[in-house]
């Protein structure tokens, strides 16, 4: 367990008595590392300015009470829409001030209830859902210049309470909303949390026969399986299809599990003419008669992803048991039985949640086929060498900046076996750390014939006096045995060498999962000062590896 | 229907909905002599008046209109303390 003082403080700031929400958050987070605070009820100004020691703060308002001019609005006073957006101008500027420091999960303005002008209320410059989707609107364009900010949507913590807006609960003792309105929220806090901590599952594996579509393709043929057509089943099932296929533009990968012959589900998914989903869609499957969590080990080890980043879903529950038992880190949800309800239930699965959506994630998929397309070329050729010279691999070296920050804190949170120090950072805690003129921080890409695989590594030094250090060695694991990594390490002697140091130390900070950097510092032939501390001579520096190409930004 | 295992099921329903949000240790017993409200109870003030708005929200749902705050508030004995005295009190108040 998380020693208390270890622990990172979460700070909950509202105007309304959110007592109902630290005590669901209070539970949920019980042996994490994290604090569940609350600041003085009614203070948000007041608490948006104390300087304390929060990792995250988690602001909800009443628009009523921290906007005057919705204030008067709701009493259907004449209000200028510009004066109010203003005051969420300023609103606006206070978080993002915060946000320079810390995280901050703000929640989207809610109406308070049924009031306003009927069937004018939607008219520009008079009604109050009028406003109040401009101010919300206002309000996301104005925390966009932070990522450190995310404005949380509060319609799905209320969909489906039945009474999202407690009037007695108001009355009595100013909670705005049903408890289950603060249950769902605090289930969707979560998931942002772990979002942010690099934690949300990866890799959806699917199963076939009444999964993705109606009947057994086994028995009726590809011919016979129900899916879209002028059939409420069909249609049900390609719905769940195209809320799946939505997925693939976030950044998270498909594959297949499915008890059946490979070449007649295969048949399927090429020639029915309702399929929304594509082999290409899929980064890999199995479809064989063997014991699915086999399977599914062998898809993970090959997609190179933990289990704890795979969701199952499978129409069986014989199967969903028997995966859950024995791959307990997969995400095995229960599944409806009716097809009608499958999209509803994916979408209320909550482990999509990303706090970036970067130009790799929306080519994952494809990144991944051009990497089994380099694996069967492995095959094909009588050395590893042979196979290194036909890949032609660049590695583009560039400054950590604007325009790749984002991607930079992604790995910084996401990469775990390829990670020197397992530093996990925001993008402010990046910026803060290279505003010391001690500090710099590489991007690296790598691209080769079979495709561009993106930015794929960090290299994060120091030089203090003439002794360098590589604080940060972070490489996706997607380019491993690649010589990719000696590339990094030659990277970072050079760039240690051209500010000045001498020598470059590398000290190996153990964890769970990065057993796999040991052994790249152990075979890259350094010099171990003491156990897991490598040094590497800049002056003579550490040889490039001869089958790659180096490209510097800007030469 | 009106009798005491109805009222006493909309108590646990409710008290079980609250200690989703109340610490191990502060968690309501669902059995009859729990006492909700007196010296021997759990729950703090915030606790109580959740509780209770709550319990008559699912009743007021039954068609059944009980205002358990006002006969908290304007008594000096509370009529009931435990969760088996609340049922009856419901119960008696229905009818």
């Amino acid at each position: 367990m998380t020693n208390l003082i270890d622990k990172k403080k979460i700070t909950l700031i509202s105007d309304f008595n959110i007592a109902p929400l630290s005590g669901f958050l209070k539970n949920k987070l019980e042996h994490s590392e994290f604090l569940i605070e609350t600041a003085p009820y009614g203070q948000v100004f007041q608490s948006l300015a104390r300087s304390n020691e929060s990792w995250l703060d988690i602001i909800w308002t009443l628009p009523e009470r921290v906007l005057l001019g919705f204030q008067k609005a709701c009493q259907l006073e004449e209000v200028l829409h510009e004066d109010v957006l203003a005051e969420v101008d300023d609103f606006a500027q206070r978080l993002l001030d915060v946000s320079e420091k810390r995280y901050v999960f703000v929640a989207a303005w809610h109406l308070p209830s049924n009031i306003g002008y009927g069937m004018l209320d939607w008219r520009e410059g008079l009604g109050l859902s009028n406003l109040l989707a401009k101010c919300n609107i206002r309000l996301a364009e104005k925390l966009s210049e932070s990522n450190n900010i995310f404005m949380l949507p509060t319609n799905s913590w209320t969909d489906g309470v039945l009474k999202p807006l407690s009037k007695k609960m108001w009355y009595a003792a100013k909670i705005p909303y049903d408890s289950k309105a603060f249950e769902n929220a605090a289930n969707h806090i979560c998931q942002c949390l772990d979002a942010i901590k690099g934690k949300s599952r990866r890799l959806v594996i699917l199963d076939l026969d009444n999964t993705l579509w109606g009947g057994v393709v086994g028995e009726n043929g590809w011919q016979g399986i129900r899916l879209g057509g002028h059939d409420h089943v069909g249609e049900a099932f390609k719905d769940f299809q195209l809320a799946i296929k939505s997925l693939l533009n976030r950044g998270f990968q498909l594959a297949i599990s499915s008890k059946n012959d490979e070449g007649v589900a295969m048949q399927a998914i090429d020639n029915h003419p309702e399929m929304i989903l594509s082999k290409e869609d899929f980064v890999s499957w199995r479809i064989n008669w063997n014991d699915k969590a086999v399977n599914i080990l062998e898809l993970a080890n090959e997609i190179n992803l933990g289990l704890e980043s795979i969701v199952f879903i499978d129409d069986n529950p014989a199967e969903r048991s028997r995966v859950s038992a024995a791959l307990p880190e997969v995400f095995v949800p229960d599944w409806p039985e009716d097809p009608s309800m499958f999209v509803d239930a994916f979408n209320s699965l909550g482990c999509f949640e990303g706090t970036t959506i970067t130009k790799e994630d929306r080519s994952r998929t494809s990144l991944y086929i051009a990497e089994r397309n380099r694996r069967e070329i492995k095959g094909s050729v009588k050395d590893n060498n042979s196979w290194l010279r036909k890949l032609d691999t660049t590695v583009t070296v560039c400054p950590v900046n604007s325009s790749n920050i984002s991607r930079v804190t992604q790995l910084f949170n996401k990469t775990n076996q390829l990670n020197l120090s397992t530093r996990r950072l925001s993008e402010q805690e990046i910026t803060n750390w290279l505003d010391d003129a001690a500090h710099s921080m590489l991007a690296i890409s790598v691209t080769d014939q079979f495709g561009d695989m993106g930015l794929v590594g960090v290299v994060g030094l120091e030089v203090l006096g003439n002794e360098g250090r590589l604080v940060d060695f972070v490489l996706s694991c997607r380019v491993m045995g690649r010589q990719v990594e000696e590339t990094l390490l030659h990277i970072a002697a050079s760039e240690l060498a051209r500010q000045g140091a001498s020598t470059m130390k590398i000290a190996y900070k153990a964890t769970e999962r990065n057993g796999p950097t040991l052994q790249i510092l152990e075979n890259a032939k350094l010099e171990e000062i003491e156990p897991h501390v490598f040094r590497v001579n800049c002056v003579d520096g550490y040889e490039k590896p001869e089958f790659v190409s180096l490209n510097i930004c800007g030469n | 229907m009106r009798n005491k295992e109805k009222f006493l099921e909309i108590i646990y329903k409710c008290a079980e909905e609250l200690n989703k949000q109340l610490s191990e240790e502060g968690k309501i017993t669902l059995e009859e002599s729990t006492t909700l409200i007196g010296e021997n109870s759990l729950l703090d003030s915030l606790g109580i008046v959740i509780l209770m708005i709550s319990i008559e929200e699912h009743i007021a749902n039954t068609g059944i209109s009980v205002s358990i705050m006002d006969a908290l508030t304007e008594s000096d004995e509370p009529p009931f303390e435990t969760i088996g005295e609340m049922s009856l009190w419901l119960l008696e108040q229905s009818s």
